[in-house]
């Protein structure tokens, strides 16, 4: 008996819970086929919060060194970011070159990304267009398939989907690097999806789920007492409301959450990993070290059953300073990633996790003014941008479309982001048409009205 | 008057047989019928989205709008279509599920029902004839006349993008809302009140008899929560159990909707369904000084019984029609509801934004007809043409958005304006000299830059027209975490700034006049000089695109309704008046006219749906085709007539409601199982359905068993404890992160009820979200109540629950020390009941055994920070910074009584109220 119910458990309603974990799982979050044959059973989505400049990272675009801070030239109907004054070209600071045997072009300040081993992983998705260049709108865009920031996260959608393989901790995790993104938590919200498919947010510091342990003056001992003496309570309660489910639903849930408090502190607990690990995600190194535990937590998340892991990198959006700022960017992320990518192909997990990292648009080929000077930085651009993905039947080693000559726009190959989420979908094992919900007397579904699969993105 | 009216198209039941014996002429005929009345508007809606109909839209390559196209075929090179053989066609094989993994349409939903495929079989089997658009106008017309089978009726709208879409027929019970609502006649019954007369007959039709009535004591909570969203007191229970006479029923009502908890509670749902929040959301959460205006408004009307046609007319045009009532001003803060920012985003698209949030809104909300399905196409199930969506659009097309001055009223609470515009200026302050200390550090290196390059100094205001190479580069003298700090700072002396408006005689609400839409983050204020001659242009926006003007419209209504505008000397009878000032008014008026079909279900509807967990149109924010249909459309129409006849009034709707025997029924009954079979979902509400409480409903049930709940109606938002993790994170708004999240300094200012406390948008209150309270963000029709792990963690760990706890602990020791009186006491205060022997003894020695071993424990004291550091990447460098942030609350702050302060006696029994808290029994109502 796990975690038993003391002395007086024995009533029809908790039979079930009584057997533990050896018990098919049922309810809501239990795990259900794909709607498809699928490689990928788990998902780490990697987002880059403020939208990294594609020319800057996976789409060199030398064109805009030879017209370095000439005038440039704006299609008023473009979805760009709104800008009065003049424009000018900025060319990237940084070189670039092949990687890999595939000969993935990437800008020089990706060190460890490089690596065959890792660069020869990737797909670089260069067709991809959004909607919003406002940052809480794109970035719900990006997560949730509508810019309104009322909608279930794609990780809420794939736990509808597909439920979860361990039942003791939560099926869908989110965790961020320092702040919380523009908009939020409605950035990993269940939206109208009921509750069990909602985001929990991991914390870095404290307690890793909020009011994971009771206070500190009370014990594990008188835990389980008090919830034994909950239980009698509730079995005399449900005697007489025999025929309402949802109490024994929410019995069980208590018991959940007592088993939660057990595992999540363990799984969080990154004390037992080797000193090669650690070093391999960067925690050794302040610059890498936030992101880098976001990763390994991510894989032994994925590891531990956990259907879908969400990360975020903040502060990408740069306007002034670009060169400074990528640098700095790329820096805390690089090596985290790698070491992402490399350990899951080594533990026989790459082919079955899809990685997915994205900023919530690109950035424009010019920059106006700022702060009285010329800034070598770049604006908001939801017409272009680079969308990295790893692992899960997505084509290893592969670039799938291409911009214009100075990244201004998606010109091969080109998709809505919608798209890219029913691809998405698709990558694991489920149809965005048929995973749908009806709420607000709509069927809804991720990406709102339907869309295509991108076939290039299917190995 | 056009001629709009209810059409009704006969159509033969078609079945591939009854073709066959027919004459070759007598085929066509019906084939040509069969593509004019079925097929065409079938292909129209099922097909030509993605396959002809959308300009550089055409999948597969196959185009089925011309019987050209289904000839030819797609890239498979074969055509779709194969005359008088359905079994080679591709399209009867695609839509039949025949063709292997091809299955169209590809959205599950979508599929056509086994008549339809039936009508396409036919229709190929009979030649595919394809008549022209004249002819296929003849047969509709020579159809409206015929008396067939109904296969349809048709509703005449202000007309679609297409004449498919004009002349499709509709099945009757989609389009049910739009009928014209009459009373019925209550069905024949000995039953006092009529509603039970109408579910006697349904329960009858299905063999079923009625519930029994529940126990006086289930009643008595469930009319307490259902109606103030509390338990009810010892002294109320012991009123109402007590009176054995045959008004208690009717007197508890009465006492529950004349206390002021009432129009708390149903100001709460109305506040879900308009998404009310006192920030605006997008990219930097600004706060909407004086929301809280609007949100005492609404709680005021429903204590008030403001009769509801009234209520809706405030709300869209309280301002035109009264202008110099400073109330109006606050109720048309409605239209202000939706998030909405301006950062980055093109004025022309931010203003897009803000209409197509407020045409959606007010067509959800009071027609329960969402609009946004026809932003960019003719509705796809509802008669709702784009047309008439751009009407509306030109409707609210002068409405800007600002703050204006409205004078408070007498009845507002302007509690604590003084202590806390103190404590917005001590911030303001601390953050302006933090921000003028950096931007000297910059003049300093600058003066010393110029100095060393022998140049005259020129100040910071100065410099930006310089030429680069003539200046100190940016920041110059700053590192760059100052650089970061900077940034913050002045964000946070903008933000201090604007929240003094709080408490300035001012109100979230609109004015008319020409496109107005400040910078990003500017205050949003009536410009000096309106131009009075302005007007909007008003077009259809083609496919939603703002940069697609189409054709002109005028402001006007929702033409499915038939219902006509009162606006003299226009020909369109659906048009609006198209001044300046004057649009909305007429709108509104059109709303609340008594014979618009869709208002009085839309609110009776809602009411019903809160009282019993489900509408009779079960969807309330959506009475349209796709929303649930009815479970007792005859129940609902004699509901709304009855409304509407009686002027309106909410609260006499609830006793209508309440007083029925249907509402009294038990949640429990003998022959459930039997019951159950018949009726899997309890459509027919042969039994109550019981509900967990909302999150509001549980926070405050916790605080009036604890004695805390200050009553105090209305004013500033409260600022209740949040855990403390959260109120900390930083969260990234623009150019910086917002500030930490302090609450109110003393418990009773804490203590208010849930709906007076603080709602930001990109920041929740755990504790409210884990138990469902919805984003607002986006409108709530009915609350979810999932029941999910975080819940019970919240619940058995959190500080808030522990300290209730401990002040419920603290209260039942003063009010009855010996156990056992206590054990009964806080039963009494919970449940409105007594404990059974057998659990009171078990409690007993729970308690003993708690105090036992908590005497071995030592809590420590509660810490509040009033300095704390926090972090974030800043933008400008790419690498994390840190910054010191004041919290000053805590300087002067009286916390709750913690685990310290008190006895292990103490603490053990706040373990076992804890245990009522978390309990079933406190968790849901029956």
């Amino acid at each position: 008996m796990l975690f038993g119910l003391g002395a007086t458990a024995g009533t029809l309603a908790f039979s079930d819970l009584l057997a533990g974990e050896d018990r098919v799982p049922t309810g809501p979050l239990a795990p259900k086929s794909p709607m498809i044959p699928a490689k990928a059973k788990a998902c780490i989505f990697v987002v880059l919060e403020g939208g990294p400049g594609h020319m800057d990272t996976f789409d060199p675009k030398p064109k805009l060194r030879e017209l370095h801070l000439t005038e440039s030239v704006r299609d008023p109907e473009q979805v760009l970011v709104e800008v009065t004054a003049k424009t000018y070209y900025v060319g990237s600071p940084f070189d670039f070159r092949k990687t890999g045997n595939s000969g993935i072009e990437m800008c020089d300040r990706f060190l460890h990304m490089a690596d065959p081993a890792v660069a020869d992983e990737l797909c670089v998705y260069r067709g991809c267009q959004a909607q919003s260049v406002n940052h809480p709108d794109a970035l719900y865009h990006l997560n949730t398939g509508s810019t309104l920031g009322a909608d279930p996260g794609v990780g809420a959608w794939v736990t509808y989907g597909l439920g979860t393989l361990n039942q003791n901790i939560p099926g869908y995790v989110v965790m961020t690097e320092l702040a919380f993104p523009q908009g939020g938590a409605g950035n990993w919200s269940n939206g109208f999806l009921p509750a069990h498919y909602q985001g929990t947010l991991l914390r870095p510091t404290g307690s890793p789920l909020l009011d994971l342990k009771p206070p500190q003056w009370k014990s594990r001992e008188q835990q389980r007492q008090s919830l034994d003496m909950l239980a009698e309570m509730n079995r005399r309660h449900s005697r007489r409301h025999p025929s309402h489910d949802e109490l024994a639903a929410r019995m069980e849930s208590y018991e959940l959450a007592y088993r939660m408090q057990a595992e999540v502190p363990e799984l969080v607990d990154l004390s037992k990993e080797s000193a090669a690990s650690k070093d391999a995600y960067g925690l050794d190194d302040e610059r890498t070290r936030a992101f880098g535990r976001q990763c390994l937590l991510a894989r032994r998340l994925v590891e531990k059953g956990v259907r879908f892991v969400q990360i975020f990198s903040g502060g990408w959006d740069s306007h002034d300073f670009l060169e400074r700022n990528h640098s700095a960017r790329i820096r805390s992320v690089d090596k985290p990633l790698a070491a992402l990518i490399r350990d899951l192909r080594q533990r026989g997990m790459l082919d079955e996790t899809l990685v997915v990292c994205s900023g919530e648009f690109g950035r424009t080929p010019d920059n106006n003014r700022r702060g009285g000077v010329d800034a070598n930085g770049r604006g908001h651009n939801a017409d272009a941008m680079a969308v990295l993905m790893a692992g899960g039947g997505t084509p290893a080693g592969t670039v799938v479309g291409a911009t214009d000559e100075v990244g201004n726009r998606a010109v091969e190959v080109v998709h809505p982001l919608r798209d890219l989420h029913v691809t998405w979908l698709r990558l694991m094992g489920l149809d965005d048409n048929r995973l749908t919900y009806f709420h607000g007397g709509r069927f809804k579904q991720l990406s709102q009205v339907g869309g295509q699969l991108i076939p290039e993105l299917i190995a | 008057m056009f001629g709009f009216g209810w059409g009704r198209v006969g159509v033969c039941l078609l079945a591939g047989a009854c073709f066959a014996a027919q004459s070759a002429a007598a085929s066509a005929v019906h084939g040509e019928r069969l593509f004019a009345l079925e097929i065409k508007p079938l292909l129209a809606a099922k097909c030509a989205a993605c396959h002809g109909q959308n300009p550089g839209v055409l999948l597969g390559g196959l185009d089925l709008t011309s019987r050209e196209g289904l000839l030819q075929g797609g890239q498979s090179g074969r055509p779709a279509l194969v005359p008088g053989d359905s079994g080679q066609s591709a399209l009867f094989l695609a839509v039949a599920g025949q063709a292997g993994d091809l299955v169209m349409p590809p959205k599950g939903n979508d599929r056509l029902s086994p008549a339809q495929v039936a009508r396409v079989r036919a229709w190929i089997d009979l030649g595919a004839p394809w008549p022209g658009d004249e002819e296929v106008a003849e047969i509709l017309a020579a159809a409206d006349s015929d008396r067939g089978d109904a296969a349809g009726v048709r509703i005449a709208t202000s007309g679609g993008q297409t004449d498919e879409w004009t002349q499709r027929p509709y099945k009757p019970e989609d389009i049910w809302a739009f009928r014209p609502l009459t009373k019925p006649a209550v069905p024949d019954f000995p039953v006092a009140n009529p509603i039970d007369g109408f579910h006697r007959a349904r329960l009858a039709a299905a063999g079923i008899d009625a519930a029994p009535r529940s126990a006086d004591l289930a009643l008595l909570r469930r009319a307490s929560y259902d109606l103030t969203g509390l338990p009810p007191s010892p002294a109320q229970a012991r009123a109402f159990l007590e009176d054995g006479s045959p008004g208690a029923w009717a007197r508890l009502l009465d006492r529950l909707l004349a206390s002021p908890r009432y129009g708390e509670q149903w100001g709460r749902h109305w506040l879900d369904v308009v998404r009310y929040a006192d920030t605006a959301g997008n990219s930097n959460d600004y706060e909407r000084s004086n929301a809280w205006r609007y949100r005492d408004y609404v709680i005021r009307s429903f204590n008030e019984d403001r009769p509801y046609d009234r209520f809706v007319v405030e709300q869209l045009a309280g301002d035109e029609l009264r202008p110099g009532d400073p109330e109006m001003r606050v109720a048309t803060g409605f239209l202000r509801m939706g998030p909405w920012g301006s950062a980055m985003v093109p004025k022309k698209m931010a203003r897009q934004a803000y209409l197509d949030d407020v045409v959606h809104s007010v067509g959800q909300t009071f027609l329960s007809m969402p609009l946004r399905c026809a932003k960019c196409h003719d509705h796809k199930v509802d008669p709702i043409p784009t047309r008439d969506y751009y009407r509306i659009y030109a409707a609210f097309a002068a409405t800007q958005m600002a703050e204006r001055p409205a004078a408070f009223l007498a009845s507002e609470n302007l509690a604590r304006f003084d202590s806390g515009r103190e404590h917005v200026r001590q911030l303001r302050d601390f953050a302006t000299e933090r921000k003028a200390a950096l931007e000297s550090k910059i003049e300093d290196a600058a003066r010393e830059w110029f100095a060393e390059r022998g140049m005259a100094f020129v100040p910071a205001g100065k410099r930006n027209a310089l030429p680069d190479e003539d200046k100190p580069p940016r920041h110059w003298g700053l590192t760059p975490a100052e650089e970061g700090r900077l940034k913050v700072r002045r964000q946070d002396e903008w933000i201090w700034t604007r929240r003094l408006e709080r408490y300035e005689p001012l109100a979230q609400t609109v004015f008319n006049g020409p496109d107005y839409i400040p910078g990003n983050g500017r205050k949003l204020r009536v410009p000096g000089k309106l131009d009075a001659s302005w007007r909007p242009d008003s077009t259809v926006l083609d496919g939603g695109s703002v940069h697609a003007p189409g054709e002109p419209v005028n402001p006007g209504v929702l033409s499915a309704t038939q219902l006509p505008t009162r606006y003299p000397g226009v020909p369109d009878p659906f048009a609006l008046p198209d001044g300046l000032a004057g649009r909305r008014a007429a709108f509104a008026n059109w709303v609340v006219d008594p014979r618009n079909p869709l208002t009085a279900r839309s609110i009776v509807n809602r009411v019903w749906a809160y009282h019993f967990g489900r509408g009779l149109g079960a969807t309330p924010n959506n009475l349209g085709a796709l929303g649930a249909k009815p479970t007792d459309q005859a129940l609902l129409d004699w509901l709304a007539s009855d409304f509407v006849e009686n002027g309106w009034s909410i609260k006499r709707l609830h006793r209508t409601i309440m007083t029925s025997e249907m509402y009294r029924q038990s949640s429990e009954r003998s022959d459930m199982s039997a019951v159950r079979e018949k009726d899997p979902a309890n459509r027919l509400m042969a039994y109550f359905n019981p509900r967990r409480l909302a999150a509001e409903e549980l926070r405050d049930s916790m605080l009036q068993l604890s004695g805390e709940l200050n009553g105090e109606i209305g004013g500033l938002p409260a600022m209740p404890e949040i855990n403390m993790d959260v109120a900390l994170q930083p969260r990234m708004i623009q150019f910086s992160i917002a500030p930490a999240y302090q609450p109110s300094p003393t418990p009773g200012q804490r203590n208010r009820r849930s709906i007076y406390a603080y709602r930001v948008r990109g920041q929740a209150d755990p504790l409210m979200e884990v138990f469902n309270q919805p984003s607002p963000n986006d409108s709530c029709e009915r609350r979810d109540s999932s029941s999910v792990s975080p819940q019970a963690l919240t619940m058995m760990n959190s500080a808030y629950s522990t300290n209730r706890s401990i002040a419920f602990a603290m209260r039942l020791a003063r009010e009855a020390p010996a156990t056992d009186s206590l054990i009964e006491r806080a039963y009494r205060l919970a449940f409105a009941r007594l404990p059974e022997p057998q659990i009171k003894r078990r409690l007993a020695d729970y308690i003993s055994a708690m105090e036992a071993s908590h005497r071995s424990s030592s809590p420590a004291a509660a810490k509040y920070p009033t300095r704390i550091t926090r972090s974030l990447v800043e933008e400008f460098t790419g690498a994390p910074f840190s910054y010191e942030e004041w919290l000053p609350v805590y300087e002067q702050y009286t916390p709750d009584t913690r685990a310290s302060d008190v006895s292990a006696r103490t603490r053990a029994l706040a373990d076992f109220c804890l245990l009522l808290f978390n309990s079933n029994e406190f968790a849901y109502v029956y």
